[in-house]
């Protein structure tokens, strides 16, 4: 069944690739013309690297989940599979699963391929993963949640909700205009940008932020757990 | 095998007096289905036909009564043992070629190690060799149906359930898809068939026993086997019953 899930998700395999190689040219570690200022040798070092695999981990997984469940219910694919002695849980788990594993194989080859290619080796960095592993798994849970609970544009809110990852000012922009009790459950709601770029912070320091990685993780496991509720008890026709 | 009791299902609209009231699609349905039997279903447009197999499917889930299957809700009947299954709008994607969609229910049916077994013979019996390799959205509306057939051989299943499965078949393969229903009920006399379809001659040739529906209820229920030579056929007694009910309205 990996096979031929693999065999489907091949265009968008191919779409990771590019927005891989897209990240690749926007990485400051990779583009370094002149000696590092000592402030800054960490961020572009192979640590500093891991904030650009979050940003590669997080779209893999909205382009690998886009629709995975919304476009079975909408266009009645699922009424073949679930004839078949198959749970649709399990089905879309293992759906899940080979995108999440999908996307740190794709963080591990841009840490390992683009050190090769911008620096001629490897410098390490491997601790670094554990950024593009918390975001996978923030997207994925919403991915998950958004695919079950709407008919269609689960990847476009998604992508909306992953914005501010790259434009931090659109949030600065809304504390200043919504009331703060509002602004602070909009925060609650949104991806936890905070507490990942406290784990970062963390992963510079050598000292990790275990309070944030929990968090995260809470925060993954809460939409994770609310699509699965609803996968169990939605109706399929 | 199957006992449906006093089963209603009603639609409900997401939003309660924003955007109509419910609508009840099935209203107290009892029917029991003995192992062996095949049994048509057939009603005019709305009956509840559709509603009626989704719920033994499992798709949909009863608002009161009960539908066990083999003593098993039906989802969880459906999830441990599967059903042969077409629906009314036969949907496979549309990029898969045409033994990759074959080789996905194999999987998806724990077809085991003879899956491929399975599939080369689904695809020798149905005709669809010369489409193996085809995408599955190019194909006609008929070889889209018979690879839906194909798909229903790839496990030996104790239910099958079909929705129009005549639907864009010319007559050859009508003829084809009564062996491949004859054959799979001899393989076995505990097989149950459930057949939806407005093609009456179709469904008085495939059943023994037909549940007539009409706004959810079932108004009728016909044995075939005891009809006696010269008696009117299904249709003559469908289209007489249609305006008895079109007399009392």
């Amino acid at each position: 069944m990996i096979g031929i899930l693999l065999r489907d998700l091949r265009w968008r395999v191919l779409l990771v690739f590019l927005v891989a190689l897209v990240l690749y040219f926007l990485e400051p570690a990779f583009h370094q013309h002149d000696v590092a200022d000592p402030e800054f040798a960490e961020e572009l070092g192979p640590i500093g690297v891991s904030a650009t695999l979050a940003y590669l981990a997080g779209l893999a997984m909205i382009v690998l989940l886009a629709g995975f469940v919304s476009s079975d219910r909408r266009e009645g694919y699922a009424q073949m599979y679930f004839s078949q002695p198959t749970s649709p849980l399990a089905f879309y788990a293992l759906r899940w699963v080979l995108a999440f594993a999908i996307a740190i194989i794709a963080a591990v080859a841009f840490l390992i391929v683009g050190q090769f290619v911008a620096w001629g080796g490897a410098r390490g960095g491997g601790s670094g993963l554990l950024l593009p592993l918390l975001t996978a798994s923030v997207y994925g849970g919403i991915m998950a949640f958004l695919s079950v609970a709407l008919p269609r544009g689960d990847a476009w809110v998604a992508f909306i909700l992953f914005l501010p990852t790259f434009f931090p000012q659109v949030l600065d922009l809304l504390q200043t205009t919504m009331p703060p009790g509002a602004y602070r459950l909009l925060l609650f709601a949104l991806p936890p940008q905070t507490a990942l770029q406290d784990v970062y912070q963390g992963l510079l320091l050598h000292d990790l932020a275990w309070g944030s990685v929990v968090f995260v993780l809470g925060y993954s496991a809460a939409w994770l757990i609310a699509a699965t509720l609803m996968l169990r008890f939605r109706e399929w026709a | 095998m199957i006992h449906l009791e006093n089963v209603i299902k009603d639609y409900r609209s997401v939003l309660p007096g924003l955007r109509g009231s419910s609508v009840r699609a099935l209203d107290g349905v009892t029917a029991h289905v003995t192992p062996g039997t095949a049994l048509g279903i057939i009603g005019l447009n709305g009956a509840g036909k559709s509603t009626l197999l989704n719920l033994l499917l499992g798709y949909l889930r009863a608002t009161s009564g009960s539908a066990p299957i083999g003593g098993l809700e039906p989802r969880a009947y459906a999830q441990r043992h599967g059903v042969s299954y077409i629906p009314e709008r036969v949907a496979i994607p549309p990029k898969r070629s045409v033994r990759g969609a074959l080789e996905a229910y194999a999987m998806l049916g724990n077809a085991g190690l003879d899956a491929q077994d399975r599939v080369n013979s689904a695809i020798n019996r149905l005709g669809l060799t010369e489409f193996e390799r085809r995408r599955v959205g190019t194909l006609s509306k008929g070889n889209l149906q018979r690879l839906a057939v194909a798909q229903t051989l790839l496990a030996d299943r104790k239910l099958m359930v079909l929705d129009e499965p005549t639907d864009g078949l010319d007559p050859v393969w009508v003829a084809e898809l009564r062996k491949i229903i004859g054959d799979w009920r001899r393989g076995d006399p505990e097989r149950v068939l459930i057949v939806a379809s407005h093609n009456l001659p179709e469904v008085e040739r495939l059943t023994d026993r037909v549940l007539v529906l009409h706004a959810g209820r079932v108004r009728e229920e016909i044995d075939l086997r005891g009809a006696k030579p010269g008696s009117p056929k299904l249709e003559e007694r469908f289209l007489e019953l249609v305006s008895g009910w079109s007399e009392a309205a």
